[in-house]
């Protein structure tokens, strides 16, 4: 899979050199008034720190990126108008950036700048992306060329252009020479501006359109107003009144009442999500030291009813820690450990714990909406086969990863987006990895891991996440969607091979 | 009535530091800080460490508390630590929100409950019985549920108001003033029952004084006997309960705020304690404090209006 990333990224490189201005995707002639879109609150308006996917939205209006990532799931010019891979290894990338770009303050985007906005990034280290950068260094290589170096092949220099990693929304000096500017204000090259004076912190942002934007025939409206709403009820009755045009966010409890509130749905696969086990050399929980126990609690799950339960249509059950589209992906190993709680029980004996007896489970997860539902269903499928399930419900994910790092919990519930295989084993398994919570390092995984990096196939991701599943060190029960609620008479669209949106792509409808 | 004023801004000041103290320590008992908050899923243990060093997490409770109050009497709240704006700045932007929100609440609890008490202390019978039950009616309704009834029923089926969202009163009055109809009813239906009960109690007994019967001998009209004479007499437990009602709608702006998406302080501290944000949340206790402290002086100062007696004494 990610031999054919890189080949498409080549090949829209191929298409996407020059300097044309065009957009990336058809674009309404008519400016639009104002936009409103409902979304929770932004974890920070700083690239560095922020959320990304559905809730990057605070970024993407404000900062442009490198490359763009389309709802067509294609790889179009963004700041830059070409890139490629240099060298041998897919150590080496290099991006021709765009002329004429301006930031939002008038300062003019030199390669020096840009260089300087993905080092920060990864210097910052902050947010879920950050460490995806850890190994990266850009250079300005010439006046408008970017060499971007990693100490190990990443064939998804492509990918960490994108907004969707947000490394790739270059900021302007301005707001790198004094960075606490960048939790109130914007200063990126993007299409919109964050107005400060008309925007209330976790109530609502103002963003007016740039007028510094390289291609203003690109933006679609003239203000675009994002509206937090915690509440999903009370989005879908904004959407109903007509006070918004898009909700980011929704589920199986509201999503029927969005046509009659004059809207549709998009959904597309965008995370997989489960239990995640932490002990894995059972040095704390010593029976989850045993692969037998492990896969014991894999096969208890009933995978199918619990995402039906928990997810409705939304969701597709899999064994697998991985999204389709991802590189690695298997049918046969989503399709694996099928429910089958009287060998759970065997397993469990086997391994010296007949009933269950001795094993415990304490289970970490966001005390609300589907996380809770969803680690209710897992602890009743474990109790079954004679687990001890100890719940341990947290309100917010900053006391969720106390509780992963305090080395008193065995498994916590997180969503995993946007981490293919490439980036999963840093973050989870890897040493000193930011949910590898007891820091416990397996290094026969750790070789499949540097196999797979060093001579990247669809064959070495699978062998890869085949051990994984296999040993059951994480345990999915559901890939599910990303839902957005958009207003009839507005134009919308997601990719479907990654569940997001591409936020600049919406338009009114004529 | 100076000495009053000056004695109860006295006592406000070691309320607010037992309020400030309950609540830092409160904060902290709970999983997570503002480190982890900071950081979100990424960032290394290394990372974490620093920045909780950094921003004094690791010091002993009692020495962090000391940093916070120390600057709080130097007039300084302290920032937010996840957008750097100044805390006073938010609560300033904030408080108008929900003191409309919670003045328009109770006036209509006021209005309402001493209507319905008057009349049926008034009346009696199965009038009363039928009022009585309509005020228990709204005590029953949970504010939550109630707000969510009214945004289908007003803003989403009848397009009546909309269904969220706070327009400030300098903007535009009548939107300002249907952007706050629906939250005000949701928040102000359980004080109506309380308010209407003790009116209707309150005038049962001074309905039954020698004056009243005085008065009707005189033939001073019925209606000038109730709403003048009859109502001051027994206004005040009815002033008692009004202001309770109006301290009890600050913690019901947290659930109203949250449904009806209004920037209040309610709603402030929602996501400051989700966000492990202890100067935001410290800020907004010591500004409900501080309302209690108002009303209560406002409440006293009502008392002696209204009878001579008390203002004396």
């Amino acid at each position: 899979m990610a031999s054919v990333l890189v080949a498409a990224a080549l090949a829209a490189a191929a298409c996407g050199g020059g300097t044309s201005s065009s957009s990336p995707a058809s674009k309404a002639s008519t400016r639009g008034g104002t936009l409103t879109i409902a979304s929770t609150g932004p974890s920070s308006l700083n690239p560095s720190s922020a959320a990304n996917n559905a809730p990057g939205v605070y970024v993407v209006l404000a900062y442009a990126s490198l490359i763009n990532w389309t709802n067509a799931n294609t790889f179009t010019p963004g700041l830059a108008t070409s890139w490629k891979y240099v060298g041998s290894n897919d150590k080496t990338f290099q991006l021709t950036l765009r002329k004429g770009v301006k930031f939002s303050d008038g300062e003019a985007m030199t390669a020096q700048a840009v260089a300087n906005s993905i080092n920060y990034f990864k210097k910052s280290n902050g947010g879920p992306t950050g460490l995806d950068y850890q190994n990266i260094t850009a250079t300005a290589t010439g006046p408008l060329q970017v060499t971007l170096t990693s100490t190990i092949p990443d064939p998804y220099f492509v990918q960490l252009c994108t907004p969707f990693y947000l490394g790739g929304a270059i900021i302007a000096p301005k707001g790198l020479a004094d960075p606490k500017l960048l939790q109130t204000q914007s200063e990126g090259a993007g299409e919109y501006v964050l107005q400060a004076s008309q925007s209330v912190a976790n109530d609502h942002y103002t963003y007016t359109a740039n007028p510094n934007y390289y291609d203003q025939s690109a933006i679609h409206y003239k203000k675009v107003v994002i509206q937090v709403i915690n509440e999903e009820q009370s989005a879908v009755a904004a959407l109903r009144t007509g006070q918004i045009q898009l909700y980011i966010g929704g589920s199986k409890v509201s999503s029927g009442s969005v046509a009659s509130a004059g809207g549709y749905v998009l959904a597309g696969p965008s995370y997989w999500v489960g239990l995640q086990l932490l002990d894995w050399q059972g040095k704390v929980f010593k029976p989850l030291g045993n692969v037998k126990v492990r896969q014991a609690l894999s096969y208890a799950l009933n995978r199918t009813a619990i995402t039906d339960a928990v997810f409705g249509k939304y969701a597709t059950p899999t064994a697998e820690p991985a999204l389709r589209s991802w590189a690695g992906y298997s049918t046969s190993l989503s399709s694996s450990f099928s429910y089958n709680p009287a060998k759970a029980k065997q397993l469990l004996a086997q391994a010296g714990y007949p009933g269950g007896k001795g094993v415990t489970v304490p289970m970490v997860y966001l005390g609300f909406s589907w996380f809770s539902e969803l680690a209710q269903a897992i602890g009743q499928e474990l109790k079954a086969v004679g687990i001890n399930v100890q719940y341990d419900p947290v309100t917010t994910i900053g006391a969720m990863l106390q509780a992963i790092y305090s080395g008193k919990v065995a498994a916590y519930n997180i969503p995993i987006s946007m981490t293919e295989p490439y980036f999963l084993y840093p973050q989870n398994f890897g040493p000193k990895g930011n949910l590898n919570g007891m820091n416990e390092v397996t290094p026969s995984l750790q070789n499949l891991y540097d196999t797979a990096v060093s001579s990247p196939s669809s064959a070495s991701w699978t062998s890869f996440l085949s051990w994984l599943t296999n040993n059951a060190y994480t345990l999915p029960t559901s890939i599910a969607d990303q839902l957005y609620y958009v207003a009839n008479n507005t134009n919308a669209g997601i990719n479907a091979a990654t569940g997001l949106m591409d936020y600049t792509e919406i338009s009114p409808k004529s | 009535m100076v000495r009053l004023i000056l004695r109860r801004l006295a006592l406000s000041v070691p309320l607010v530091l037992v309020v400030s103290m309950l609540v830092f320590v409160l904060e902290a008992l709970t999983p997570g800080n503002a480190a982890r908050s900071i950081l979100g899923s990424g960032g290394t243990q290394a990372q974490y460490q620093a920045l909780r060093r950094q921003l004094g997490l690791n010091q002993p409770l009692v020495v962090q508390y000391w940093h916070y109050i120390d600057k709080v009497f130097h007039g300084n709240f302290g920032s937010s630590l996840l957008t750097g704006q100044a805390v006073t700045t938010l609560l300033n932007q904030r408080l108008p929100v929900t003191l409309s929100l919670i003045i328009l609440s109770t006036l209509l609890a006021a209005v309402a409950g001493i209507l319905l008490g008057t009349i049926s202390a008034v009346r009696g019978g199965v009038i009363g019985k039928i009022v009585d039950v309509l005020s228990m009616a709204g005590l029953a309704l949970p504010s939550f549920w109630l707000g969510l009834v009214l945004v289908v029923l007003f803003a989403e089926d009848l397009r009546w108001f909309p269904a969220t969202g706070y327009t400030a009163l300098d903007v535009s009055v009548t939107a300002w003033l249907r952007s706050l109809v629906l939250p005000v009813i949701a928040l102000g239906m359980a004080g109506i029952a309380g308010i209407a009960k003790t009116t209707r109690e309150s005038m049962l007994d001074v309905l039954s004084r020698d004056f009243i019967r005085t008065l009707r001998a005189a033939g001073v009209p019925e209606n000038s006997i109730i709403w003048k004479h009859a109502l001051r007499n027994a206004a005040i437990p009815v002033l008692s309960i009004t202001s309770l009602i109006f301290i009890g709608a600050l913690s019901g702006t947290v659930f109203v705020e949250t449904v009806f998406v209004l920037p209040g302080l309610g709603s402030l501290l929602v996501t400051a304690v989700n966000n492990h944000e202890i100067a935001e949340i410290e800020g907004v206790a010591i500004y409900f404090t501080l309302i209690v402290v108002a009303v209560n002086l406002i409440v006293d100062i009502a008392y002696g209006w209204l009878n001579p007696k008390v203002r004396t004494s």
